[in-house]
Formats: C-alpha cells, structure tokens, sequence
C-alpha cells in the first residue's frame, strides 16, 4: 500500500457511478496518506465492490451480519483486535474525530459530518453539548483533510456540516 | 410587525413553491422574534448584480407579496433587505455592500471586508435549505468564530422549532477549490 497507487486507483475509477466505490476510493486515499489507519464503509452492493477491491488489492475485512466493510492500514492496525460490538472501543479505534463514540447512542440526537464531494468520510451522532465542546477540534480535522485531499484533486469540494437529526 | 403575524404568514404560505417568498416568510420570522434586526435575503438565483437580474414577473409577485402583508422592506439593484423599523432606520443602511453594511447585518458577519479577494471559504447556517446566514471568510476567521457559530445555530434552532417542529437546520462550512 503506498499513496502513488493510490492516487492511480483515483484517477482511474473518479468518475465511476457507483457511490460506494466513489467513497472507498477516498476512504483509501485517506488511509494511504497516513491520515487514518482505519475507516468504515456500509455496503450494499456486494459483487461489484468486491471484485473491485480485490482487483486494486484494497485491504479490507468485510461484517455481513452488520454490511459493515473495514478498509484499514495492517501496519497501523491489527485487524484482530477490531471491537466487533460495533460500540464506544470501535468508535475510538477509528479515530480522534469520533468524540461521541458510545454504547448507547439513543441520546446523540445531533449529528456532524466531514465530507468530500458529498461523500460522508468522518460521521457521527453527538450530543449538542459534545459538539459545542469539539466543534474548533472538528473544524481543524475538516481542514487537515481538505489539505490531504486538495494533493489529490485541486477540484474537490470538502464540507463540514452538523444538524439535528433524530 | 409582531411574532404573531409572522407566525400567521408563515403557516399560510409555508407551503409556496416560490422560494423567494418561502426564504423571506423565514427572515420575516427571525426578525419578529427579536433575534435580528435587518436581513439580507440571498435570492437563490441572484446573478451579479442582485435583485435586479431577476425578471420582472419574479420581483414583481415578490413585491406584491411583501406590500400585501405590510412587511418593511428594501431595495436596492443589489438586495432586498427586510427590517425591523423599531430597531433599525433605514436611511442610516450602507449601501456599499462592504465590511459596514456587514457589521449592520449583525454579529454573525465577523468577517465581513471591503475585500473579499482573499475569503476562499464559506460559512452558512441554512433552515430548511435556506440559507438564513451566510458569508465568505478566511478560513482563520473560521477558525476563530466556529464555536460561536455552532452558538448561533443552536439558538436559530430553537427559535425555529417553536414556529414549526418540523424544521430542519444546518450549520456548514466549506472551502472552494481554487
């Protein structure tokens, strides 16, 4: 895994139509470039996503109880020690921006997103007061990202954005 | 102009296809409770030189529409600004568009400048995909303000769900390739 094949394999599928490739690739450029070790995909079509990522040698490690796809970096992440409970400890695998991780999300009525070109890469549910007290800290991730992005393609539109929603 | 009115005209024409008229009923709204004094309606399909690119039919029904349910407003090429006469005189409106008329608007416009030559990133908070609030800032200023916009959306929020429930809210930000 390096970051030149990367930035091959984007070039090579941007303009699929497929979203969940579209969102694997930059889930993938993100992993390359360091910037995370793992991330969460949900997939829904199977046949088409996995011939593609078995294709580009994408690691990953597939939860079919949960459509669950885990793309990760094997030398940051030991894939054994995944939180297969999907609760707070996975939250925390997959990163500092996900503040809100818990078992219980039923009082996180607010949600916050990073996305590039309307692909959601850093999502999920908060409390309002939790976002008040990290909204400069996902601020920073927002603009770390679209640093790390604009390197792949100046034409990249990047979006932080939170609103209720429960 | 009071609460009540802007709640009466909000529930009759809150289901308009006109988005211009839909955007001014929630402006109209937000003033009438206190929260702003004056606003600035981003007429979605403005073209440089504002309200005067849109046809006549357009700004004329959006005319019509204001008079009829004696909503203070006005005009200029560039905008339509709805305002609180109680609160604000009109005459004392900078019409240069600039870092004055910025800091009329109210305290959200923190980065409002005579030059935005070098404001590459937007922040907007938007209501039912109107955009309620919106400018071009350094991402610094961003930076800086973020909570205090999160604040804002917070309180928008509240002020909106006792008008209608069903609102949905956004607070965003971006940056725009260069």
């Amino acid at each position: 895994m390096n970051i030149k094949d990367t930035k091959e394999i984007y070039d090579k599928c941007k303009n699929t139509k497929n979203r969940r490739i579209y969102e694997i690739i930059l889930q993938w450029y993100l992993i390359s470039s360091g910037f995370r070790n793992i991330a969460l995909v949900c997939l829904d079509d199977l046949e088409e996503i996995m011939k593609f990522l078995g294709k580009n040698k994408i690691i990953y490690k597939f939860f079919p109880e949960k459509s669950y796809l885990i793309l990760f970096n094997p030398k940051k992440f030991n894939i054994n020690n995944l939180d297969k409970s999907f609760g707070k400890k996975f939250g925390q695998q997959l990163g500092c921006f996900y503040y809100c991780a818990t078992n219980n999300v039923s009082k996180n009525h607010y949600r916050v997103v990073i996305s590039v070109n309307r692909v959601e890469l850093l999502a999920q549910m908060c409390k309002k007061d939790m976002i008040a007290k990290y909204i400069s800290q996902y601020y920073k991730i927002y603009l770390e990202i679209s640093e790390i992005f604009k390197k792949l393609d100046k034409n990249l539109l990047g979006k932080l954005e939170t609103y209720e929603g429960s | 102009m009071d609460i009540k009115n802007s709640k009466e005209i909000y529930n009759k024409y809150k289901n308009t296809k006109n988005s211009h008229i839909y955007e001014i009923i929630l402006q109209l709204y937000l003033i009438s409770s206190g929260y702003r004094d004056i606003a600035l309606v981003y007429l979605q399909d403005l073209g440089k030189s504002g309200f005067s690119d849109l046809s006549k039919s357009t700004s004329e029904k959006i005319i019509k529409f204001l008079k009829k349910n004696n909503i203070p407003f006005y005009i200029n090429k560039s905008f339509l600004i709805l305002y609180n006469p109680n609160k604000f005189n009109i005459d004392k409106l900078n019409k240069s568009a600039g870092k004055k008329f910025g800091k009329q608007l109210g305290y959200f416009y923190n980065c409002a400048s005579n030059d935005f030559s070098k404001n590459h990133y937007r922040v907007v908070i938007s209501v039912n995909q109107v955009e309620i609030f919106a400018q071009m800032c350094k991402k610094s200023m961003i930076q800086k303000n973020i909570s205090k916009y999160y604040e804002m959306y917070l309180e928008i929020m509240e002020i909106f769900w006792k008008l209608d429930k069903n609102i949905f809210g956004k607070l965003e930000t971006y940056g725009f390739p260069h």
